[in-house]
């Protein structure tokens, strides 16, 4: 896809997400999201990528509005949903962007036959007629591999492959726009987690999904994704395209993340440099404010000036 | 005195007694640890890897039963051993790193003092000050930064990563012979996770450590693996030196264990499992990965494949090998790595 021929689904304007508990001098604020921007267009898988607490669910759940964002805007097939929240607004969003979670286990009630939690969101979104609800139920379950025996089940009688499935298939029923898949694959085995992978790319194809992909696995968001942002401690410090990230990473938290990430290559694991970043040493402080700067056409990267020329020496 | 084995488990067996029947999660492991290597045993989850290094530990659950098999260490047979010998034995000579940072912890006693109260265990003498140096030390050699300060701080202030680090380092203040590390990493991130398997990879050379590392992720495995065992429904189905695994996988578990991962360079389909692990009450007679195997031949079905031996070190139980057996393709993915890994050589 040509940058010019892409339409942006979801444009984020300098989202803010600031959480504050305790009170007095006790008061802690953390920072979850600080100021960041990124649109995710129609047909690509964006990723997401960083240290655990660095912010990815919370900014997913701030796209959902299951937060309501500290500052910035977000723009959703160009309708702003940052604004205050009204039934509408959250019709608006529950019909178009769907969530899967992390834990396919926690996720799924426990009470409800796979078919109750597929039918759910159909009912919300206003299919009245429950012969067309089934219908349409059995034929989702059907693309995410599962069959007619299965509907009638619970999630406890499935394996954790299979009850991630299920989350598919109950984000996907609704047929949303966006799904922002929130680690999908983390708490799955390995054997498990490539099928898993294997269905939403055949998904995504079929139906022309648009996913925000976010993970720690960096070898599986570089198999699965178009772009990938890397954030850290709230920031995003870099945004490219997915094979051109894996090549120049430049940011040095991308750097040392990538220089981490484990191989199934015992000769190079064995040799292998690993860099740490340290973000009292690894940066030029020059007084000027940081921001992201394009490096080369779709690659950002968070930085100041001088910054910016010794990352162009690295290209 | 290299290449001296220090722990060998012969043809070990172990079943739980449960309301369905008889669980067989362990039938017939065998493997050695020698001194100042990394052995690993990798596999789908409920293959049998915490129970065979619970029973090394002697801390079986309560319905456990061990069915056969012998855990020789230090001149004595630990199946036999009582938990008075076990005592002398556990943390000071073979220590554990569970899955689990939490229950590892005493949550009502400040970080510091769990690991001086370790070190002390191992060398009674020591002063105050020292221990408190030596522990300060420690965390900072796991990785936990402002360490002077956060010696005096409670579990419940600490993230479920640092945790883990303070575990480690609990665990290495004890200078046990052996360290048996049970998925130590998964629940941190890559940049703690690759410290984390330096400083293992570094404390074993320093002190020849010997080391049992359980994980489900073979990039963590070829990281740190001399020798790798393949665990598949409580059988070591392959084992082998890393390269021999990683290079010349010979079972078909093994080749689709490696092919579902992808790496930094994979493009392919994934080649995904089919299917789920058997049912361990009534295990299947002949391969147990026969009825996830496209490719399984019908004696699969039938017998169970002896050994075969591939190298002095490389030995896989798959029928594939039979010399009567036709040739098994390896999957794309995979055959493209492997030819990826040693170009680069
Ligand atoms: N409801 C909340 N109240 C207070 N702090 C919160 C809340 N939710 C998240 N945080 C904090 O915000 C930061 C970002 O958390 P978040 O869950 O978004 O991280 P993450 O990147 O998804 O991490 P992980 O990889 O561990 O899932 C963390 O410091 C977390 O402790
Ligand atoms: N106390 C017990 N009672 C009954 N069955 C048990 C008990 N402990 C373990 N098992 C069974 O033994 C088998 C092996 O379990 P084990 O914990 O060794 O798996 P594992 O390979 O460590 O898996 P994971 O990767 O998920 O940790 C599983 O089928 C498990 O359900
Ligand atoms: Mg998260
Ligand atoms: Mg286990």
């Amino acid at each position: 896809m040509m940058p010019e021929e892409r339409v942006p689904l979801l444009e984020v304007e300098h989202l803010k997400m600031t959480f504050t508990s305790g009170k007095g001098a006790k008061k802690v604020t953390v920072n979850a999201i600080n100021d960041n921007s990124f649109s995710i267009y129609e047909g690509e898988t964006f990723g997401l990528v960083g240290e655990s607490g660095c912010g990815k669910t919370t900014t997913g759940r701030a796209i959902i509005r299951l937060y309501d964002p500290t500052g910035g805007t977000m723009r959703f097939m160009g309708r702003e949903i940052s604004g205050p929240m009204t039934r509408e607004l959250r019709r608006f969003l529950t019909d178009n962007i769907s969530m899967i979670f992390q834990d396919p286990i926690d996720s799924l009630n426990p009470r409800m036959t796979v078919e109750e939690i597929v039918e759910e969101g159909l009912k919300y979104h206003g299919v009245k007629d429950p012969a067309e609800r089934r219908e349409i139920v059995l034929d989702m379950l059907a693309k995410v591999g599962l069959t007619k025996e299965h509907a009638s089940r619970y999630p406890h009688e499935f394996s954790g492959g299979q009850r991630q499935r299920v989350g598919i298939a109950r984000a996907l029923v609704v047929k949303p726009k966006l799904i922002i898949a929130d680690e999908p694959v983390s708490a799955l085995d390995v054997s498990i987690q490539a099928q898993v992978i294997n269905l939403l790319n055949d998904l995504k194809k079929e139906l022309g999904l648009t996913i925000m992909f976010i993970a720690h696995d960096l070898s599986v968001v570089k198999y699965f994704s178009t772009r990938v942002a890397v954030m850290y401690y709230g920031k995003i410090v870099e945004l490219a395209p997915s094979e051109e990230l894996y090549r120049h990473p430049l940011h040095p938290y991308t750097r040392a993340l990538l220089s981490a990430v484990p191989q199934p290559n015992p000769r190079l694991e064995k040799r292998r440099q690993r860099l740490s970043y340290d973000p009292a040493k690894d940066h030029i402080e020059t007084g000027e404010e940081r921001r992201m700067h394009e490096i080369l056409p779709e690659h950002f990267v968070y930085c100041n000036s001088a910054e910016l020329e010794k990352y162009r020496e690295l290209l | 005195m290299d290449n001296e084995t220090i722990l060998s488990v012969n043809d070990l067996s172990i079943s739980f007694k449960t309301l369905n029947g008889m669980v067989r999660a362990v039938r017939g492991v065998s493997f050695d640890l020698k001194r100042g290597e990394t052995v690993a045993i990798v596999g789908e989850s409920g293959s049998g890897k915490s129970v065979t290094i619970k029973a090394v530990m002697g801390i079986l659950a309560g319905n456990a039963v061990i069915d056969s098999g012998s855990i020789m260490y230090g001149g004595r047979d630990l199946i036999k051993a009582s938990e008075k010998d076990y005592q002398s034995i556990r943390g000071s000579k073979i220590g554990l790193i569970f899955q689990d940072p939490l229950s590892a912890l005493n949550p009502i006693m400040k970080i510091g003092r769990q690991i001086t109260e370790a070190l002390r265990l191992s060398d009674p003498k020591i002063s105050r000050a020292d221990a408190r140096k030596k522990a300060v030390e420690l965390m900072e050699s796991v990785g936990i930064t402002d360490a002077d300060r956060r010696f005096d701080q409670y579990p419940f202030q600490f993230s479920g990563g640092m945790r883990q680090r303070v575990v480690i380092a609990i665990a290495l203040a004890r200078d046990p012979e052996i360290l048996i590390c049970d998925e130590p990493t998964t629940a941190l991130d890559v940049t703690v996770q690759a410290r984390i398997l330096d400083l293992i990879n570094e404390i074993k050379q320093e002190r020849k450590l010997s080391v049992i590392f359980i994980t489900h992720d073979m990039g963590v495995v070829a990281n740190v693996a001399d020798r790798i065992n393949v665990m598949y429904a409580g059988k070591i189905v392959e084992k082998g030196t890393a390269d021999e695994i990683f290079l010349e996988p010979a079972h078909p578990y093994t080749q689709a264990l490696l092919a579902a991962m992808p790496d930094l360079e994979t493009s392919e389909r994934l080649m995904s499992i089919p299917g789920t692990p058997p049912n361990m009450i009534f295990p299947p007679k002949g391969d147990a990965f026969a009825e996830r195997n496209a490719h399984a031949l019908e004696i699969d079905f039938e017998e169970e494949p002896p050994y075969f031996k591939i190298s002095d070190t490389h030995y896989a139980a798959t029928w594939a090998l039979h010399p009567k057996a036709p040739k098994l393709e390896m999957p794309e993915v995979l055959r493209n790595r492997i030819a990826r890994i040693k170009e680069e050589a």
